[in-house]
């Protein structure tokens, strides 16, 4: 491995070239938190790590399950692994000088308010409709001030047109076609499932660069 | 006398409806849903409530007032639906 990485001031300058001054000035003091780290989850990390954003913060309490090499963002060498050990040693590859703070833990009503307390944008990327709900009703009921982009319907092999990022308040934004449930589609591709990550990427990339 | 605009502008001229028709915008399309409850009215949807969320007037009702959150003449409602795959 190379180890002659580029130091933080020229990662900042190349990143600063490709997408502007004001925009990288904003993003790498921002923090966004990834709520589950699977197929959507893996993906939006990787994308907001790129862009450079600041502080990452991502939580899961699972392992990398051999089920998951078809479409989240590990390796076959990480199974076994905590997602948030192996999804966070492939960020700080990609993003040396990104703040990565990683919770391994399920996230509940009442962990909710201490964990994401710090958080200016909230991506959720769980894979149940209950748990998507539960975390929704929270965020929106303790921190009405934070932003919050969710994921919902990306299962099977739909037209990827379908996918779609909706506005349903000023701080709270739904990604997907909101109808594929993965119990009736019986499958989740990587190629719909990443659409999906890169809509809610990019909605929490257009609020932090965009809005806050 | 109520003057409640049901559609805003069709063909130009707006369609009023004149009396005791009460409605609510829910996801975008009128409903004659004024006085029920937001519990009432998810189990008319068809909704299961551990699977979604709702938006009153841009703000979200807590779940433990969906019993008792009436809706009212010209209130807006979202209700998210969430399924599953991630």
């Amino acid at each position: 491995m190379n180890v002659n990485i580029p130091t933080k001031e020229e990662m900042f300058h190349a990143l600063e070239e490709r997408h502007g001054s004001d925009f990288q000035k904003k993003i790498s003091k921002a923090s966004g938190a990834v709520c589950g780290l699977g197929g959507l989850g893996s993906n939006i990390a990787i994308s907001l790590a790129r862009a450079g954003i600041g502080r990452l913060h991502i939580i899961d309490f699972d392992k990398v399950d051999i089920s998951n090499l078809n479409r989240q963002q590990y390796f076959a060498d990480q199974l076994g692994e905590f997602k948030t050990k192996a999804l966070g040693d492939t960020l700080s590859r990609i993003a040396p000088y990104c703040e990565i703070v990683s919770h391994c833990v399920r996230l509940t009503e009442e962990n909710i308010p201490e964990l994401l307390k710090n958080d200016d944008v909230v991506c959720e990327a769980f894979d149940s409709a209950e748990q998507k709900a539960m975390l929704v009703n929270c965020i929106l009921e303790k921190f009405p001030e934070k932003y919050l982009v969710s994921g919902s319907g990306m299962a099977g092999t739909g037209s990827a047109n379908l996918i779609k990022t909706r506005r349903i308040t000023d701080h709270f934004f739904i990604c997907g076609d909101e109808s594929s449930d993965v119990e009736e589609a019986g499958s989740l591709v990587s190629a719909r499932v990443m659409v999906c990550a890169a809509h809610e990427a990019l909605m929490a990339i257009k609020i932090i660069t965009e809005t806050i | 006398m109520l003057y409640n605009v049901l559609s805003g502008n069709c063909c130009g001229s707006s369609i009023f409806v004149i009396g005791g028709v009460s409605v609510v915008k829910v996801n975008g399309e009128m409903m004659d849903a004024a006085g029920k409850n937001i519990a009432v009215l998810l189990t008319e949807m068809n909704c299961v409530s551990g699977r979604v969320a709702v938006e009153l007037n841009e703000e979200i009702v807590p779940k433990s007032t969906y019993g008792e959150t009436i809706l009212k003449d010209g209130d807006s409602v979202e209700v998210v639906r969430f399924v599953g795959g991630g």
